[in-house]
């Protein structure tokens, strides 16, 4: 016997009571372009980046050029000016159509908050509505092999030579390396202390100096990258911000990564967590089986509802605290305990798809290694929330 | 279904003037003085958060009297508030208006039991030798949850040790003063409750952060030490999620959703892992922590107390299983 009970899904986790005619518009308008791109959200569980890209990018690029693609961004830019909220509510929309992120999730999550806020007004009209069409494929070259967590020490350097920027050096976990046209980079550019003297440089992927190498990662995925930049060239207009400011820009733009980008994560992990509600004969499982799903819903709402308060947060031009950090380990640990318990529930029969649950288990390992390592992440909470000494 | 629409402002302020009342108080020895709080509670209207004005209430929220019973949690008195407000609530669904009034004052002092259905009626962590009122709240049926008033008996005791003999039936009907629908009563127990856990847990992690910076070992504070940062920062983690997810369960209640109770129940089913948390406070400051001296045992009791209350934790994990949510419907 296979419950189906709806009250999760009924829970209206993100504040849009009086907003319902821009969610049905919001639909409406990415149901039409899922259609039109022949769309279908796989019936696979929860699919995840690589399911079907050509279509997933030509309906990004479809929902881009109609102004759905970021709803929260200037209208001069592609976006409609919306509030944060109703970005949200636009990504809840996208998860219902099996979309987790963006295609163009590097330019979206990370560099375009840091043209938003930092970038000139050239650099924003360049690329913007360029990524917005997937256009502009990016990626982010920030950790290096001797610079992880430690992200600081990076050593790839930059130096102007013959009125452009010259890079050297190499990174590593470079997402979307493979197929990115730019790279949002960070090199050396001073002689300043540790978090000084480090610049953001948008440099562009297709020339001799570049070197690409894709890493095979433990789920099968080729998503990321090393890259080598052998006296790369970028224009000498190319900096984000200041000279040597390169690490205000990037820490800003990490906590926009760490509070929307994960707000469409932790969409995906409720519909995983729904999904195998859904499909489990729960009969047979047993109480520590139920429990333990019990604790996946309490942590998929709980998320939400903090999530909910952070987008508040945000949307009075607050900054905010160590809440996204917290919502990050949260996050990635609840994601990778739901993904061994389907693995569990279904080796036993329980469930169907263990292979594609064995997969998840796999890829729910890498959510609590990047964006900032959960370690990493409780240090933040510790030092800045708590107030402990360095 | 909308929630009221909140107000940060008047929410903050609320917030203050509670952290001015217990943090005033001496709740360190709950059974002396707890009559004297319970009054100053009253005079600041903060029993009667929730309940409308016309029925002898402050009017206000569910969420306003979380976030009362979330202070009251913080300054290590939940024992003292959270029973008083959950028996202001009986009386007024039971429609006794003269007694919600003087529950509200603070001026009678009350106790409250869950009949969890199975015979087990879980008394209240209140002290029962102050209290002069008793309610028991049924809840045999799902969804018809009833609230009676026990008056004290001649000789000064209730019912006996044998909780068992508050499964009231018609033969102990003398007992019963009144008696109503009291629909919401476990749901808002149970958000109240979990507030009032949060409270604790955060309050401990306040004093905790404060003696780890101070306590100085190798040389170094001992919060400089990962092994102490990343136990605290957990904490931080849950609480944080778990408020989110008690407040939102608390509008939903106040929104009328028919989803409420059953957001509660898992709302307070994580509230209940949050009661473990003053045991990582305790770690943290070692030895200190485990001496009556010190303040960390009452949130360490008041949380694991309240981690069984209104029902006990295991019983309310298996009431939001799965299979005994099919089986319920």
């Amino acid at each position: 016997m296979i419950f189906y009970i709806r009250y999760y899904a009924q829970v209206p986790v993100l504040k849009t009571v009086d907003d319902h005619s821009f969610r049905a518009e919001a639909r409406a308008a990415l149901e039409t372009a899922a259609t039109e791109v022949g769309w279908v959200a796989s019936a696979a569980l929860g699919a995840g980046d690589g399911y079907d890209r050509p279509r997933r990018r030509q309906l990004d690029r479809l929902l881009g050029q109609r102004g759905w693609a970021a709803v929260a961004w200037p209208a001069q830019y592609g976006g409609r000016g919306e509030p944060l909220r109703r970005h949200a509510i636009v990504a809840e929309e996208f998860s219902r159509l099996g979309v987790a992120t963006p295609y163009n999730r590097v330019a979206m999550g990370i560099v375009a908050p840091a043209l938003l806020h930092h970038g000139s007004s050239e650099q924003k009209a360049l690329h913007l509505p360029a990524m917005l069409t997937c256009d502009e494929i990016w990626c982010q070259g920030f950790s290096e092999p001797g610079a992880g967590s430690d992200l600081a020490s990076l050593r790839t350097s930059a130096h102007v030579e013959n009125g452009e920027w010259r890079v050297n050096g190499q990174k590593v976990w470079t997402t979307l390396g493979a197929e990115a046209d730019y790279c949002f980079l960070l090199a050396r550019t001073g002689d300043g202390a540790k978090h000084r003297g480090i610049s953001a440089l948008l440099v562009p992927m297709h020339q001799p100096g570049v070197l690409i190498r894709p890493i095979k990662q433990i789920n099968g995925e080729e998503d990321f990258c090393e890259v080598w930049f052998e006296d790369a060239r970028a224009p000498l207009d190319a900096v984000v911000g200041e000279v040597n400011s390169g690490w205000a820009v990037t820490m800003s733009a990490l906590s926009y990564e760490r509070s929307l980008h994960l707000l469409q994560r932790q969409f995906r992990f409720r519909k995983l967590v729904d999904e195998l509600r859904a499909a489990t004969d729960w009969t047979s499982a047993g109480a520590a089986a139920e429990d333990l799903l019990v604790d996946s819903e309490i942590a998929g709402l709980a998320l939400a509802y903090a999530m909910d308060d952070q987008i508040d947060t945000l949307d009075r031009g607050d900054a905010g605290g160590v809440e996204a950090n917290a919502s990050k380990v949260l996050w990635s640990e609840s994601y990778r305990r739901v993904a061994e318990l389907g693995a569990d529930l279904s080796a036993a029969g329980y469930t169907p798809s263990p292979a594609e649950w064995v997969n998840e288990c796999y890829s729910s390992l890498a959510t609590s290694i990047y964006a900032g390592t959960n370690e990493i992440q409780r240090n933040i909470i510790a030092e800045r929330g708590l107030g402990l000494p360095r | 279904m909308t929630p009221p629409d909140r107000d940060p402002e008047m929410e903050q302020a609320l917030a203050e003037s509670a952290h001015a009342l217990f943090g005033g108080t001496k709740p360190s020895q709950p059974d002396q003085g707890a009559l004297d709080v319970l009054r100053a509670l009253g005079n600041a209207g903060f029993i009667g958060l929730g309940i409308a004005e016309d029925a002898g209430g402050s009017g206000g929220s569910a969420r306003l009297a979380g976030l009362v019973a979330e202070v009251a949690g913080a300054h290590a008195a939940a024992i003292v508030y959270v029973p008083q407000l959950l028996a202001a609530h009986a009386a007024a669904g039971a429609g006794d208006r003269e007694l919600t009034e003087s529950l509200v004052a603070g001026t009678v002092p009350a106790a409250i039991f869950f009949d969890d259905g199975a015979g087990n009626a879980l008394p209240s962590p209140t002290a029962l030798d102050d209290a002069e009122k008793v309610f028991v709240q049924h809840n045999r049926y799902p969804r018809r949850l009833a609230a009676s008033v026990l008056s004290r008996r001649d000789d000064g005791t209730w019912l006996g040790p044998d909780w068992h003999d508050l499964r009231l039936e018609g033969d102990t009907a003398s007992a019963v003063e009144a008696a109503a629908e009291w629909r919401d009563g476990l749901a808002l127990s149970h958000g109240i409750s979990a507030m009032a856990i949060i409270g604790l847990a955060q309050g401990l992690l306040d004093r905790t952060t404060v003696y780890v910076n101070a306590r100085v070992q190798f040389g170094a504070p001992i919060g400089s030490f990962q092994a102490i940062k990343h136990a605290l920062a957990d904490v931080y983690i849950d609480i944080v999620h778990t408020r989110a997810l008690v407040l939102g369960a608390l509008d939903a209640l106040d929104g009328d959703d028919p989803d409420a109770a059953h957001l509660l129940s898992l709302a307070k089913v994580a509230a209940d892992g949050t009661a473990d948390r003053p045991r990582r406070c305790l770690q943290a400051m070692g030895g200190i922590g485990f001496t009556w001296e010190s303040d960390v045992h009452r949130y360490l009791k008041q949380a694991l107390r309240l981690r069984q209350w209104p029902l006990p934790h295991l019983t309310l994990r298996a009431s939001v299983r799965p299979t005994s949510l099919a089986a319920n419907r």
